[in-house]
């Protein structure tokens, strides 16, 4: 089934085109990885489907319903949840209170089982409970920034560049937590830069140059084809 | 004479400390120099001692005039502010703030004429301290702004909303993909920040004049706290409140109390010159 889905989408910033005439299907329970260099638009898209850049063109729809020009607290709500890049943590707040930002007004119960089910994936940040995010490593607030995203229970979870600017073994650890999350059913959309980290976990994968898609197909595929491996993932 | 300077200096203090949070909060949350929040303190003040002038009890004229300033605070932030803020240039925001506080200026002019007003006080039971008596009024203006400081405190640091309110001053795009109407928590935000420096007004005017030039030094003391104390931190506008208070006894005492807000904005330039970030501010990245 079809969750999300991005029809035409033409988007930027002033008179940059980022994104040109796009169309995305993700869907669902797959774990869908969005490959390709800087500036090809990756987490540009990620910002059209949670709304803080307004599409040019084009529509985006959640579960058969258009999303486009809605609020991206709007868009939160209803079961889109994006680990933004550069994490974006509370830095002041304690680990725990960035965990419960989302779920405040949710049952003490509720908040209790997401929060089990967080620290089942990363189970470093339950040592970190009491720590104040601005102080842990890099690779503890990758984890505490998707694990913040997946408080929400979102229906799709956005992640932008898991393991930016982290050491290869801190990498394995979020991608190991990151498979975690996808054996549960959970639909992902994953954008990444290194590829080698993402084949093993993607069900599809698209590969954007200039704001269009170069390639679609599955991992499989990708590793046959030699050409697009060599000229877009340098492996 | 030393005790009531420190006396003096203490009621000064809670009341600074009180007007500089408002002030602060707005900023710290919202990123918003709101130059109208001297305004607010002036609007608390005239319209406590209208609803008293026209014989409703002072415990409902005090809750009808905080209201009102804090609607003012809604409708600011909720219409002209915030659009103003999409269109992302934060000069638009000074020049309407302080616009709005000269025209509420003049319609103060228009309505109540250019004479001085004082209302009742609220409490007249006048206290002997180390020496001096304290009037009750300023016993009075004391305690309910170092209980409304402390209440809005506990409100930010353990209360559900304040949680929110605490994440969308560290992170208004993270909070907003994690639900939150960011835009809601400027407008309560606001209107706490408009409540607390009109609640400041009102508990003056016992014993300062009600007038219209009220609100500028208002706003020039609050601004100059809110800097030293280092932008967006509420313990050091606090700390920055109860500093500039003894300090203006200071200038009062070996100078003349007309000075008072010039020496404010010197030491708030040598700050910004040497250490930009004031007594407990953070280095923005």
């Amino acid at each position: 089934m079809l969750i999300l889905s991005l029809k035409n989408i033409t988007a930027g910033y002033a008179k940059a085109v980022v994104l040109e005439d796009m169309n995305l299907d993700i869907n669902e329970g797959e774990c869908h990885a969005v490959l390709g260099p800087n500036g090809s638009g990756k987490s540009t898209l990620l910002k059209v489907i949670t709304g803080s850049v307004f599409p040019a063109k084009g529509s985006i729809f959640f579960l058969g319903n258009e999303i486009t020009g809605r609020k991206t607290f709007e868009i939160a709500r209803m079961g889109v949840s994006l680990s933004p890049e550069n994490r974006r943590l509370f830095p002041d707040l304690s680990v725990k209170e960035n965990l419960e930002i989302a779920m405040v007004y949710e049952s003490t119960k509720s908040k209790k089982n997401s929060m089990e089910f967080v620290f089942e994936i990363f189970p470093r940040l339950k040592e970190r409970i009491t720590q104040k995010a601005g102080t842990m490593s890099g690779g503890e607030q990758q984890m505490l920034a998707i694990g913040r995203a997946i408080m929400l229970n979102p229906k799709v979870l956005l992640l932008d560049e898991p393991s930016m600017g982290l050491a290869h073994v801190i990498k394995e650890q979020i991608f190991e937590g990151i498979n975690k999350i996808r054996s549960t059913g959970k639909t992902i959309l994953i954008v990444e830069q290194d590829a080698t980290m993402v084949m093993p976990i993607a069900d599809k994968i698209s590969i954007f140059e200039h704001g269009k898609i170069k390639w679609e197909g599955n991992p499989k595929d990708l590793t046959k084809d030699n050409s697009i491996r060599n000229a877009y993932l340098g492996i | 004479m030393i005790a009531n300077l420190l006396i003096n200096g203490a009621v000064n203090a809670s009341i600074y400390a009180l007007i500089a949070l408002g002030f602060s909060l707005t900023f710290g949350v919202a990123g918003i120099v709101n130059l109208y929040h001297g305004a607010y303190y002036m609007v608390g003040a005239y319209l406590a001692y209208f609803f008293i002038s026209i014989g409703i009890p002072a415990f409902f004229s005090v809750i009808l005039s905080l209201l009102s300033v804090m609607l003012i605070g809604v409708f600011l932030m909720k219409y002209p502010i915030l659009y103003l803020q999409r269109k992302g240039e934060s000069i638009y925001i000074l020049i309407l703030t302080l616009g709005s506080a000269y025209f509420t200026q003049y319609l103060f002019k228009l309505v109540f004429g250019t004479s001085h007003y004082s209302i009742k006080p609220f409490y007249d039971q006048s206290m002997l301290l180390l020496g001096e008596i304290i009037p009750g009024s300023r016993i009075f203006a004391f305690f309910v702004s170092v209980v409304s400081i402390v209440i809005v405190m506990f409100f930010i640091n353990k209360t559900k909303f304040g949680k929110l309110i605490l994440a969308t001053s560290q992170d208004k795009y993270a909070a907003q993909l994690l639900g939150v109407n960011t835009s809601l928590i400027f407008i309560v935000t606001s209107a706490l920040s408009a409540g607390l420096s009109g609640l400041a007004g009102i508990v003056i005017s016992p014993f300062l004049s009600i007038n219209l030039g009220m609100w500028l030094p208002t706003l020039i003391k609050a601004f100059s706290i809110v800097i030293l104390g280092g932008l967006g931190s509420i313990w050091g506008s606090i700390l920055a409140a109860i500093f500039m208070a003894y300090l203006e006894q200071f200038v009062a005492l070996v100078w003349t109390s007309s000075m008072t807000e010039v020496v404010f904005l010197v030491i708030v330039f040598l700050f910004l010159v040497f250490k930009p970030t004031g007594f407990m501010g953070k280095k923005v990245a």
